[in-house]
């Protein structure tokens, strides 16, 4: 009876609702915030890649051959169907068999971080690579492992070195290979030469990447790889157009819950102060509460994140600031993927105890947590409040700014 | 005739009261919001602390929802009086107990 009576009265007096209201306003808040923020057209992030490279990049990222057992490729993990990334929480380098839940089921090396997107990787301004910023060419000279012994001068080609040399990533971890755990440069390059010797014997490959690199087939070093992939991978992957810059620089319409939650985006959820610039990352490095799923790359459940390269107290449990592109196919979210559901992830930046279940933690994980807690204090997300209505339309918004690749990956033989 | 008018203004207050404790309390947090940000542009100056007043300029926007609101409410015949009492069953949504309310209602200098 109380619910008809309310019925009644809404059809009688109707809602003087607000929403909707001083579009035109909120939209050119947006537009204006969006710039200020660093946003710029996608042809102003593109690096013009030679046909070639694409070509021969596209077959070395498909291929198994990259793997010095030749166990695995980059297609393996950067799938289509999950946004260039995987789709489970760590993943899962040699030994590893199918794709999303199939293959954490089927065991295999476990790598403990979130499989990374492409989006955006390589084009103009984006310097600094991984969770942790172990290529950082941010600042001059260039850090990476390679410590001043660097490959290239290109530092997403530095960083495309780095995964055929992980053990357990690309490497299997077994005992023959123990020489290589050390990760040194020396071994590195020792690998590398039997990796670039087998994709230059390869009938297929070894004439794409003999096309791409200008050079006769029997010179070809393993740089001549990386840059084919670091090409590939830049071109396929360039930022695109999305609905969000037709709305900036094309005049388009949002709806009405997109404008809203890009208003947030920029204003109340504070995002916009780490998730800026042409790829809606400041590439500097922050501390998110997030719950920690798996080992941590500094086991019990603990990841220092940047701390891990730079050994800077000031930089525990801080990771770089995930650019956003296709944020919304790209899940599970976080360093350690531990957060499947992109509102689940947004609120974890402004409330994280109402994502993390202490209960469900040991009390090495909770302690972990509770120094991240501890750096997240200082982050401008701390001291908002989000509601539900509000994370949704975040969420909403985010969605914007989806777009698709130019071509599909499958891994081969 | 005389019944009428309080029946019909209760019935508006009732349908649009959940609106507007979530604007009022929204326009609140925005402005005390701001209100801290430019302090601290004037306390601790840097790129970061001005890059927190334009999102919290930003945040404002709130109040203009807030704003129209009212005025909008004033159209269908609310009077100030009626607002106020909006604006108070606002505020009890909020408050958990008597400190709430104290908080609130209390004479500061």
């Amino acid at each position: 009876m109380r619910y008809a009576t309310s019925a009644l009265i809404v059809l009688a007096f109707g809602s003087v609702a607000v929403a909707g209201s001083g579009d035109h306003l909120r939209s050119e808040v947006l537009r204006k915030a969006a710039l200020s923020a660093g946003l710029v057209p996608p042809e102003d992030t593109h690096i013009f890649v030679p046909p070639s490279q694409i070509a021969a990049g596209r077959l070395v990222f498909q291929s198994r051959k990259l793997s010095l057992e030749n166990e695995i490729a980059c297609a393996s993990c950067h799938l289509d169907r999950f946004g260039s990334a995987d789709g489970i929480p760590n993943a899962i380098g040699t030994d590893g068999r199918g794709e999303g839940t199939s293959r954490l089921m089927n065991g295999g090396d476990i790598i403990p971080r979130n499989a990374m997107p492409f989006w955006g990787r390589g084009g103009k301004g984006f310097d600094t690579f991984f969770w942790d910023g172990r290529v950082d060419a941010s600042v001059t000279p260039m850090k990476s492992q390679f410590a001043g012994e660097e490959p290239s001068e290109d530092p997403f080609v530095v960083a495309v070195h780095l995964p055929p040399v992980e053990i357990g990533e690309m490497i299997l971890d077994v005992n023959s290979n123990q020489s290589l755990q050390r990760e040194s440069v020396a071994s590195a390059q020792a690998v590398y030469g039997l990796l670039a010797a087998r994709l230059r014997d390869d009938p297929v490959i070894g004439p794409a990447l003999a096309s791409a690199s200008g050079k006769i087939r029997s010179e070809i070093e393993f740089v001549d790889v990386a840059e084919a992939i670091a090409g590939f991978i830049r071109h396929n992957f360039r930022v695109k157009p999305t609905r969000f810059h037709d709305f900036v620089f094309s005049d388009a319409s949002l709806m009405p819950d997109e404008l809203a939650g890009g208003l947030l985006f920029y204003g109340k959820g504070r995002c916009s102060a780490c998730h800026n610039g042409p790829y809606f990352s400041d590439m500097r490095f922050h501390a998110i509460a997030f719950p920690q799923a798996g080992f941590g790359r500094n086991g019990f459940g603990v990841d220092y994140g940047r701390f891990n390269v730079t050994q800077d107290v000031d930089d525990l449990y801080k990771f770089r600031t995930p650019p956003l592109y296709n944020v919304s196919k790209t899940a599970p979210y976080s360093h350690s993927g531990s957060v499947y559901r992109l509102e689940d992830a947004i609120r974890s930046h402004v409330d994280p105890l109402a994502v993390a279940d202490a209960g469900s933690m040991s009390a090495a994980e909770r302690a972990g947590f509770y120094g991240a807690l501890k750096h997240w204090v200082d982050e401008a997300a701390f001291g908002v409040h989000l509601d539900e209505v509000e994370i949704s339309q975040l969420s909403t918004f985010l969605r914007t700014l989806e777009y698709d690749s130019d071509q599909p990956v499958i891994e081969t033989e | 005739m005389a019944l009428a008018q309080p029946l019909w203004k209760l019935g508006v207050m009732r349908v649009n009261q959940t609106q507007f404790s979530d604007l009022t309390y929204k326009c609140d947090l925005a402005m005390r919001g701001h209100m801290i940000a430019k302090l601290d542009v004037g306390q601790r100056p840097s790129e970061q602390s001005v890059a927190e007043l334009r999102a919290a300029e930003i945040e404002l926007i709130a109040c203009q929802d807030y704003d129209l609101m009212r005025k909008r409410l004033g159209r269908w015949g609310l009077s100030d009086n009626e607002l106020s009492e909006m604006a108070l069953v606002a505020i009890e949504d909020r408050a958990s107990d008597l400190r709430e309310v104290v908080r609130i209602h209390e004479i500061r200098y």
